[in-house]
């Protein structure tokens, strides 16, 4: 499973594969990108269907969010699983993102 | 026809049979009511009986009463031969199962036309009883299906061993099988995931849908899938089976172990109702979208909603046969009635409104299917179905014991470049008894150790590199380059059981390249939680125990297999 963009629906979203990883890096930034000029204030990135990740998912999320800062729009981790969660929060990314 | 004429003077059974013969119809004749009874037991083919009264040995009375007796299994017209000016004995002739009366002197037109007049209602009679033959044919292979599809259904639906003490549920069906679905199973973690459900219809039709619903949730929840992934999931399932003309009203919601938030995915079920504790009334959550199994999946929109409620708050998911029952004013249950229940906030609400409801439609039939779940906010509690005792689902889910095994592999140059390695050698592992609950988090160790190894030892690769996304992306472009070129390189990674140091897994990862300052990196990772670095924070946090030596070359974790 690959990224997909949702562009066109209210709610811009990013919806994530099953694994998110290093091998994931260059697509993600260029969904991202194209992106740039959404007029909604959030951004969605949807863990729904991801299981596993690893420390370079939370450098791309990082790259992700200092993207998004300059334009004012708020990037939203939804439907990450609890053990997805459980990384995210050992890593202080609760801080710094909203995790629904 | 085949006429049994009886009669014991011979000059009358000769005028009948004459008549009888001259019109097409078979004879057959007997001199009394037992020598006529023998006749008709004998002989299958008789279609009726033409009959005298007064005869020797046995009436014709009493003849007619023993020919009726099994009148349900084989129906053969008597019609008495008889003169009709004596009505006492005329009304006996009609209490024994006569059907009709000739007239004596027999006149031939009469005799043919009442002889007619029953064959039509003989005939009737035969294609009732071969529709009759074949209805309960037809009833006896559906009832023994229904039994076996029950069983399958009842096995379907309810595969947890454990019951959670948050969640009440009723459901009734209204017909054998049930448009109703209402699933409740444990969540690895401990919380619990809520399927409370409705299809359109009722009975074998509407339950067949229940199957791949309840699939799709017991598989997911499993996986600790999201409630969002979980309606999604059934959506694109049911928009692919159902006609267009049926579809699923369903909440799903996910309740975490503290009790204390809820999640929850809401499609053209009843409001859900919210009762605070000490509130005098109800605050109602409406359902946000259509049901399930309507709209395709690129328009569905999964997005759940997620709520906070205070300890003790009772939440209640009903589906529509509650407020559209009716009793026989055709009058509805209706909504307030339910609300006034609720609101009352006795022990055992469930048990109150279904009684409620029954009394309200008392002597009409149960129309529809009616289930009501009610949760209470509070740290989720399941119990053993069985035995009653309180289960630490994560703990059996993630604590399970393994055995000693040890699994060690060795990559060298080309193999290294593999994407998925890491993947491929998780889903081997993963395998092993006691190890499958925690592949998640292993996959996430093994990654970071095996990134390590390749990226800083072999590639030599710097993550300070990844500070800026160019630089990240740099990095990664820089690392496939590198990839290419490589010669006499090996990383080997072993994995061991260890239950002596309880119950926990040992991961050690051991490189070919030129190591790093480990003591270095380590303190500098304390400062700093830029895009780099990351890595070694999060097996610090994940793992009991890290350690590297050989100058970098060989990393050592722990992971216990009983923490979650």
């Amino acid at each position: 499973m690959s990224i997909v963009v949702k562009q066109d629906s209210e709610n811009p979203a990013i919806e994530l594969g099953e694994r998110f990883d290093f091998n994931s890096v260059e697509q993600f930034r260029a969904c991202y990108e194209s992106l740039a000029d959404i007029k909604k204030k959030t951004l969605e990135i949807d863990f729904r269907n991801t299981r596993y990740m690893d420390s370079s998912a939370l450098g791309m999320l990082i790259n992700a969010k200092s993207f998004f800062d300059t334009k004012n729009v708020k990037i939203i981790i939804n439907n990450a699983n609890d053990q997805i969660k459980k990384i995210l929060v050992i890593s202080r990314f609760d801080l710094r993102f909203e995790i629904r | 026809m085949r006429i049994l004429v009886v009669d014991d003077q011979a000059f009358n059974r000769d005028i009948l049979s004459f008549i009888l013969e001259d019109h097409h119809h078979e004879v057959i004749e007997a001199e009394n009511g037992q020598q006529a009874l023998e006749r008709y037991r004998e002989d299958e083919s008789i279609d009726l009986i033409l009959m005298d009264v007064n005869m020797p040995v046995k009436d014709g009375i009493q003849a007619t009463r023993e020919v009726k007796l099994n009148a349900e299994e084989r129906f053969v017209p008597v019609i008495f031969v008889t003169a009709l000016d004596d009505s006492d004995m005329l009304a006996r002739c009609l209490e024994a199962g006569g059907d009709d009366f000739v007239p004596k002197p027999v006149e031939d037109n009469v005799l043919i036309a009442k002889i007619s007049a029953q064959a039509r209602s003989q005939t009737l009679y035969k294609n009732l009883k071969a529709a009759n033959e074949k209805l309960e044919y037809h009833q006896r292979i559906m009832a023994r299906e229904h039994t076996i599809v029950e069983q399958v259904f009842t096995q379907g639906m309810s595969r947890t061993r454990t019951r959670c003490q948050n969640v009440d549920s009723y459901t009734s069906p209204a017909s054998m099988f049930n448009g109703d679905l209402v699933l409740v199973t444990p969540a690895p973690t401990g919380g619990v995931y809520v399927l409370v459900g409705d299809f359109t219809g009722h009975g074998l039709a509407a339950a067949i849908g229940s199957l791949p619903v309840s699939e799709i949730f017991y598989q997911l929840t499993e996986q600790q899938a999201s409630v969002a992934r979980i309606a999604e999931a059934i959506n694109s399932r049911l928009h692919e089976l159902l006609p267009s003309s049926m579809f699923f009203c369903a909440t799903i919601l996910y309740m975490e172990k503290d009790g204390k938030s809820l999640m929850f995915w809401s499609g053209g079920l009843n409001d859900m109702l919210v009762l605070e504790p000490g509130a005098t009334e109800l605050k109602n959550i409406a359902s946000a979208y259509m049901p399930l199994g309507i709209l395709a999946p690129e328009e569905f929109d999964d997005r759940p909603t997620s709520m906070e409620f205070k300890e003790g708050t009772g939440i209640c998911i009903y589906t529509d046969g509650v407020n559209e029952a009716q009793n026989k004013h055709a009058e509805e249950f209706g909504y307030q009635r339910l609300y006034d229940i609720l609101l009352s906030a006795r022990e055992d609400p469930i048990t109150e409104i279904k009684n409620a409801v029954h009394d309200f439609c008392e002597g009409t039939e149960q129309s529809d299917d009616i289930s009501i779940v009610k949760l209470r906010m509070s740290t989720v509690v399941h119990c053993d179905k069985k035995t009653g005792e309180v289960v630490d689902v994560a703990q059996a889910w993630f604590g399970q014991k393994s055995y000693l095994w040890e699994f060690k592999l060795c990559l060298e140059d080309a193999d290294l470049d593999s994407p998925d390695i890491v993947s491929q050698i998780i889903s081997v592992v993963a395998n092993i008894q006691g190890v499958k609950a925690h592949q998640d988090k292993i996959f996430t160790i093994v990654s970071e150790l095996y990134s390590n190894a390749l990226e800083h030892g072999i590639l030599g690769l710097e993550s300070s590199m990844k500070a800026t996304p160019d630089g990240f992306d740099q990095f990664y472009r820089l690392r496939a380059e590198r990839l290419q070129n490589l010669q006499d390189q090996r990383i080997e990674l072993s994995f061991r059981y260890l239950p002596e140091t309880k119950n926990s897994l040992e991961i050690i990862v051991s490189d070919t390249g030129r190591g790093f300052d480990q003591e270095k990196v380590m303190k500098s990772l304390e400062q700093n939680e830029e895009a780099f670095g990351r890595g070694l924070m999060l097996l610090k946090s994940m793992c009991d125990q890290l350690e590297y030596s050989q100058e970098g070359r060989c990393a050592k974790v722990v992971y216990s297999l009983t923490e979650h």
